[in-house]
């Protein structure tokens, strides 16, 4: 699975709906529960352990790549 | 279909001009063994999807109203239900109430899931609730009375709620975080706070003895449950008290009782024989060749043989379903040492060269079941994906891996969970438990009359048709006690009789107030003397003995026999080592002994007056029989 399809999994959106810019000002289902619920998805599928002061302020797919980037995993 | 493909198809569903998917429900097993977030992010793709686009006629969706309520957040509980009920046929609206809601919900009768009104209340339940914040571990018996105040709110609650609701509500076992325990610095104070603990779940388990709540045992089922209850990042910043892996296993158990609420509960468990019921191949091996002993892995499978044994003795029917010679099958089941289920406990069997589907069909049609009652069992790959193609419908269990798992994989699935296997109104229509009530309702009366009066039996004799047949020959062949030879026709020479002029063959019929016995009896007869019907065979199921039912038949029989001018009944009887029931038949109906030949006595009717042999407590229907 792709970020995209990953985050767009969780937020019951269509992936072709989702881009590096969208954040929960953009898409109506990211809300802070749902945020949490992605932090663990990727814990599960990137098989790494985030401290959740690391990622609860990420707006962004693309500021999560960067997030994921800098524990070493690149993502499509 | 691989978890992306059934992503794939959900996705398509949702698009408003989609055409319906029938394969996608029964499909869902295929994420059985996907990871969590993907059953999750199904489960939230599937809230969208009208119910009419997933059901068919293979795999019908009933519809039932489930509600969330509890003590903690539970994040993404109501996707991953949506998934198991789906799963086994249960499209579900779903109510989640927010955190810490339970109490109010329950309490208040215009709360938000009052005014759902929901068929099945799921009540979780978390250690932190229970437990003061501050407790004092110094104080293990003031801890002991607030958990006891706790469990006192709680019922209260459910009490008010179970006056308001029709629902079922089920409640469980709190897993206490280790945490607590090492809280505590000595072995003596932990054990306490233990047995403390055990004394909350006590009293939760109580609490699903009685009005139409019932407790999961939650505890015990998250021993063998991989990875910890909660995490911890995920309680301290959002209140959930449950990872998404508990959360599964949970859903996966809230929705088998939600089957069981539903009344759909399997009834019937075939079972395949080499390397199932036992290690290695009967036709091959041979009667000393296979293993099924004390020593592995004869022991894994002599436990199947356990677990399906303790099925049987709690209500569910077993059957065979073998590729086997049924010669060497019927030997293996009188003679074997070591196997723990015999001949006698089967209801059928099918053992034979043919396909497994078709037997299949032909068990459940015997038995007057439909296929989703059907539970099948094998170890071999194409037997399950044939059966699994064939007849959707089937619940297949395929026993791959070491044998060591096959009892788990025989039981984890839940098939046959019922919500309890007392006797009440709504679930009296399994035959046991119509007998179990019938003993209990025996108790409350004086005398036997009385008590069978009551009972409101009604027995039908009709002709044997091609739905019966193969199971009157069935029963002829296994009664051992009421039977008049040990040479019951086979199934062939029944066939035979029932289409000739000169014979008869006729089935009893049963009903009484707890609900149909079903077919219990048969009677061959030879009618190419019009002077005198000649009963070649009578048997009858242990099930219905000692209630004037075979006085009823035989009354029937006579009208018959009478209507047809015949001026005598006879009845033949070959003493056997256990069929002194059968033989004392005839005497008590009037019968005299006309003849001993060969073994062979001959019984004598005179139907001139008519024989009045109806018991006064039993209603005599008409079924079709031919002149």
């Amino acid at each position: 699975m792709t970020l995209t399809e990953v985050v767009a999994g969780v937020l019951e959106v269509d992936p072709a709906e989702v881009t590096d810019e969208s954040g929960p000002e953009t898409i109506g289902t990211w809300t802070s529960l749902r945020h949490l619920q992605l932090v663990v998805t990727l814990e599960e599928v990137y098989g790494l352990s985030f401290v959740f002061e690391e990622i609860r302020d990420v707006r962004s797919v693309g500021e999560l790549r960067t997030v994921l980037r800098a524990k070493g995993t690149e993502t499509r | 279909m691989r978890d992306e493909e059934v992503l794939h198809r959900i996705r398509r569903l949702r698009r408003p001009d989609a055409a319906a998917d029938p394969e996608l429900a029964p499909g869902l097993v295929h994420l059985d063994d996907a990871a969590v977030t993907v059953v999750a992010s199904a489960g939230r793709l599937l809230a969208d999807v009208p119910v009419e686009k997933l059901a068919s006629p293979d795999f019908p969706l009933r519809p039932l109203r489930v509600a969330v309520t509890g003590t903690f957040t539970p994040g993404t509980l109501e996707p991953l239900l949506r998934v198991a009920l789906l799963r086994i046929g249960i499209a579900a609206e779903i109510h989640v109430s927010g955190f810490d809601q339970l109490v109010l919900d329950l309490s208040d009768p215009r709360s938000a899931l009052a005014e759902f009104r929901p068929d099945v209340t799921l009540c979780l339940l978390h250690d932190g609730w229970f437990l003061p914040a501050e407790w004092d571990p110094g104080d293990l018996a003031g801890l002991a009375d607030v958990l006891g105040e706790r469990a006192g709110v709680l019922a209260a609650a459910l009490r008010g709620y179970a006056t308001r609701t029709e629902g079922a509500v089920l409640l469980h076992t709190v897993p206490l975080s280790p945490l607590e325990h090492r809280s505590l610095v000595s072995f003596r104070g932990r054990a306490e706070l233990g047995r403390i603990w055990r004394e909350l779940n006590s009293q939760l388990l109580e609490l699903g003895e009685r009005d139409t709540t019932y407790t999961l045992d939650l505890e015990t089922l998250l021993v063998d449950h991989d990875g910890p209850v909660r995490d911890e990042r995920l309680y301290r910043f959002a209140s959930m008290a449950w990872t998404p892996t508990v959360e599964r296993r949970y859903a996966h158990e809230a929705a088998t009782f939600c089957r069981a609420v539903l009344g759909r509960t399997a009834k019937v468990l075939a079972l395949d024989l080499d390397n199932t019921l036992w290690a290695g191949v009967l036709g091959d091996d041979g009667l000393t060749g296979i293993r099924l002993g004390t020593d592995y892995p004869g022991n894994c499978h002599r436990d199947v043989q356990r677990r399906a044994l303790a099925l049987r003795r709690q209500g569910v029917l077993l059957a065979v379903c073998s590729k086997n010679d049924p010669d060497l099958v019927t030997e293996a089941f009188a003679q074997h040492p070591d196997l723990l289920l015999r001949s006698d406990d089967f209801v059928a069997q099918a053992v034979n060269w043919g396909r497994k589907d078709e037997n299949l069909r032909q068990l459940a049609a015997t038995l007057n079941l439909g296929l989703d009652a059907v539970v099948f069992a094998d170890d071999s790959p194409f037997e399950c994906e044939l059966v699994r193609r064939e007849l959707p419908t089937v619940r297949v269990v395929e026993l791959a891996g070491d044998p060591a798992g096959f009892p788990t994989r025989l039981l984890t699935e839940g098939h046959f969970t019922v919500l309890a296997t007392g006797a009440t109104d709504r679930e009296r229509t399994e035959l046991y438990r119509a007998r179990a009530g019938r003993e209990r309702f025996a108790a409350t009366f004086d005398s036997a009359a009385d008590y069978l009066h009551e009972l409101k039996l009604r027995v039908t004799v009709r002709e044997v048709d091609e739905h019966s047949l193969p199971r009157v020959a069935q029963l002829g062949l296994r009664t051992n006690q009421f039977t008049m030879t040990e040479r019951a026709h086979t199934e062939a020479q029944t066939r035979t009789r029932a289409g000739s002029p000169d014979h008869l063959v006729l089935t009893v019929e049963v009903t009484d107030r707890f609900g149909a016995e079903g077919l219990v009896g048969g009677l061959w007869l030879s009618r190419d003397d019009p002077d005198a019907w000649v009963i070649e065979n009578f048997v009858l199921s242990c099930r219905v003995f000692s209630r004037g039912v075979e006085q009823a038949a035989l009354h029937r029989v006579a009208e018959l026999a009478r209507a047809a001018g015949a001026t005598r009944l006879e009845a033949l009887f070959r003493p056997t080592a256990r069929n002194k029931p059968g033989g004392a038949v005839w005497p008590a109906a009037g019968f005299t002994v006309a003849s001993v030949d060969d073994g062979t006595t001959r019984h004598v009717l005179p139907l001139h007056p008519p024989p009045r042999l109806l018991p006064a407590w039993i209603a005599l229907e008409e079924g079709d029989i031919r002149a």
